[in-house]
């Protein structure tokens, strides 16, 4: 009898240790598994946007065909399973109350069951983060796997991996309809069919009229760049699938604007809910009236993406320069190198491609564009997938977000920081992806 | 927070002492498996984590009425899922690997009344589970940084319960529980020095009443044994080991 007491006694003890000695093991469990080619998946979570890859409460189990219905509730009773329904032919789904993270454990049970043909997790699809925009495939900048570009009669080989990594950020952001990035710049087509959606009402500095029309293509290059319309079979893809535009027109139709319209612009945009100023213009004179302008935004936590200039200077241009308060954009080309128009210098912030950078324009087109204005608007979608994922994050450390995830791409020839990419080619999945810590 | 509770178990034993009469002693080893749903604030996100623990500790009985308990020890947790810090500057996805830390159990429980041999009373336990401070490197392109994680645990639980002699020194006890679990996953960010952000991530688990069924037993006049199975959200289990002094 005591035998027998002692007998119980480690039985209890094991009833109690086993899970938890499983517990701490599951990680090389997980690894073990993985490798039988039977059943092959693992769970992969996102950041709270898409959810595991199969359902954790049904499983689909096809039975063999000559089972009658005795057979078949005789299986059902022996997986434990709640609930069952026929979907077609062979194949049912068994369903329980509650979610379950053993379904592996299970799904290698029922295997077992005779009469069982196959069993499987019942998967879950997911919207494809690539976009079905006939012309993305043209657009390297957000994707480059090497394609080449026929322009002007000229083909053009990109260099495969150039490019912002914009397909991998979409799995994670794309974009916000709370956010709105004011593009002030030289208006926008507000009849463009790839934007016509994302605009909202905005102002016209130049004249003082609340009709931002573009009359020159600038701006409505930008918007593009930046929101247009994605997945809509049309046209391009912007980056900021979801993001407001708000056209503020403080250019002219020959792309001229006094620093008095562009102050002015960015405090309306600033005072009409933008958390993002795109300003893909500048000047080479300092100026107090500009300084408090991008002050004001920054202040109110709105963050500004200003252009260095394309005249290879070693100087760049203003608002850009005001680095307390502006990220400023130099271009890098299609190849990840340098551009010979880029203007350079230590307040450059970040890079992004500026090439032959393909977006809409005026009368319903589309065009290429160069130049760090581009680049400019392409950092500015960025800067919306991220604040549509993180939208306390103040101007300065979304800045910092920007330029600590770009790669440095001229590593081997300039390490580190460097005035001509600042941090490096912006990289839009470093910034909105989960880092994983190993 | 934990210095309280600590306070807390010391004042209920020495409350316990203050009011003895007839006390006897038992001392010994627990071990405890608790795996439980849980939900964060402010979110859908669900997630399980499975909490272990052995500890040691004693048990005061006074009267055959009224029972303190302190246990202290080790534990481990392991989440079901990474969990996601998705409003830090960079989101980071904290593994779901084992975390180890120390455990510290308080438990009361009395039997003042007896109806035909049925002893009826309540329980409180409460269960602090504070993980070990984890630092992970962080490594961009250009910079550097660090992620600190901070994970702790509580788990107050309340029960009316009923006890029965079934056999020669065996003791059969349960009733309806009530169990309250909250906790915290801090994760503190920093980054060239610069960037820097801190989230928490509150969860508490998502049922709250359940069942409780455990036994007492008397292998010798020395040495009692016991086991517990909690059934709220998904389950819990706990068996101890005590001599009788």
């Amino acid at each position: 009898m005591k035998r027998y007491r002692y007998y119980m006694l480690i039985i209890l003890m094991l009833i109690v240790f086993l899970p938890a000695w499983k517990n701490m093991e599951r990680d090389s469990y997980n690894d073990r598994f993985s490798d039988n080619s039977v059943i092959n998946f693992k769970l992969r979570s996102y950041i709270g946007q898409t959810g595991n890859e199969y359902s954790k409460d049904k499983i689909i189990v096809k039975l063999e065909s000559n089972l009658d219905s005795y057979d078949r509730k005789k299986i059902f009773a022996e997986t434990g399973f709640k609930k069952v329904e026929k979907l077609f032919d062979d194949y049912y789904i068994y369903e329980n109350n509650e979610r379950t993270d053993n379904i592996e454990d299970i799904i290698r049970k029922i295997r077992d069951i005779p009469g069982v043909k196959e069993v499987e997790p019942d998967y879950i699809a997911y919207l494809q983060t690539t976009p079905h925009d006939p012309y993305l495939k043209y657009q390297y900048y957000l994707a480059n796997f090497g394609q080449t570009l026929t322009i002007d009669g000229k083909n053009i080989t990109v260099k495969k991996d150039s490019d912002i990594k914009a397909k991998g950020a979409w799995d994670y952001s794309r974009g916000s309809s709370d956010l709105i990035i004011a593009v002030v710049d030289s208006g926008v087509d507000y009849s463009h069919p790839d934007l016509r959606d994302k605009l909202l009402e905005g102002y016209n500095f130049v004249v003082g009229n609340p009709y931002a029309i573009d009359d020159n293509g600038h701006g409505t290059e930008m918007a593009g760049i930046i929101g247009a319309t994605t997945d809509n079979r049309l046209g391009i893809s912007g980056i900021c699938w979801d993001c407001k535009i708000l056209p503020v027109k403080v250019l002219d139709a020959d792309g001229k604007g006094r620093y008095s319209a562009i102050a002015l612009g960015i405090r309306y945009a600033v005072d009409h809910g933008a958390k993002i100023i795109n300003l893909s213009l500048g000047g080479y004179n300092p100026s107090f009236i500009l300084e408090d302008a991008v002050k004001y935004a920054f202040n109110k936590g709105v963050a500004v993406i200003a252009s260095v200039g394309d005249d290879k200077k070693k100087s760049i241009l203003y608002p850009a320069a005001y680095t307390s308060y502006v990220l400023a954009v130099a271009a890098s080309n299609y190849s990840d190198q340098r551009t010979t128009y880029s203007n350079y210098g230590p307040e450059v912030s970040v890079a992004a491609p500026g090439t032959y950078i393909l977006t809409t324009t005026l009368q319903g087109k589309y065009a290429y564009v160069t130049g760090t204005s581009p680049a400019t608007a392409i950092v500015s979608g960025i800067a919306g997938l991220i604040l549509s994922l993180k939208n306390n994050i103040s101007p300065s450390d979304l800045y910092k977000v920007i330029m600590y995830a770009a790669d440095d791409v001229n590593e081997k020839t300039c390490p580190g920081t460097d005035i001509y990419f600042g941090y490096g080619r912006a990289d839009a999945k470093k910034a909105v992806s989960p880092i994983e810590l190993k | 927070m934990k210095k309280g509770l600590a306070l807390f178990a010391v004042m209920i034993i020495l409350v316990g002492f203050s009011f003895a009469g007839d006390i006897n002693f038992y001392g010994g080893l627990k071990g405890l498996f608790n795996s439980i749903k849980i939900k964060y604030k402010d979110s859908s996100v669900e997630n399980k984590i499975n909490l272990s623990s052995l500890s040691f500790g004693g048990k005061i009985e006074v009267d055959e009425i009224y029972y303190f308990s302190l246990y202290v020890g080790l534990t481990s947790a392991k989440f079901s899922e990474p969990v996601i810090f998705d409003n830090l500057p960079f989101s980071i996805k904290f593994p779901s690997d084992t975390q180890r830390g120390y455990y510290v159990n308080l438990n009361f429980h009395t039997y003042p009344f007896e109806i035909k041999g049925i002893e009826f009373g309540m329980g409180i336990n409460v269960g602090m589970f504070m993980l070990k401070n984890s630092q992970w490197d962080i490594q961009l392109p250009i910079v550097s940084g660090m992620f600190d994680s901070d994970i702790n645990s509580y788990d107050f639980n309340f029960n009316f319960l009923a006890k029965g002699e079934i056999f020669n020194g065996f003791y059969l006890y349960g009733g309806p529980s009530f169990l309250k679990i909250f906790g915290n996953i801090k994760g503190t960010e920093q980054i060239n020095n610069d960037l820097t952000g801190e989230e928490n991530k509150n969860f508490s688990n998502k049922k709250l009443m359940g069942f409780l069924v455990g036994f007492d037993y008397e292998v010798e006049d020395y040495l009692m044994i016991s086991t517990e199975i909690r059934l709220i959200n998904s389950y819990g289990l706990m068996v101890s080991l005590n001599y009788i002094f």
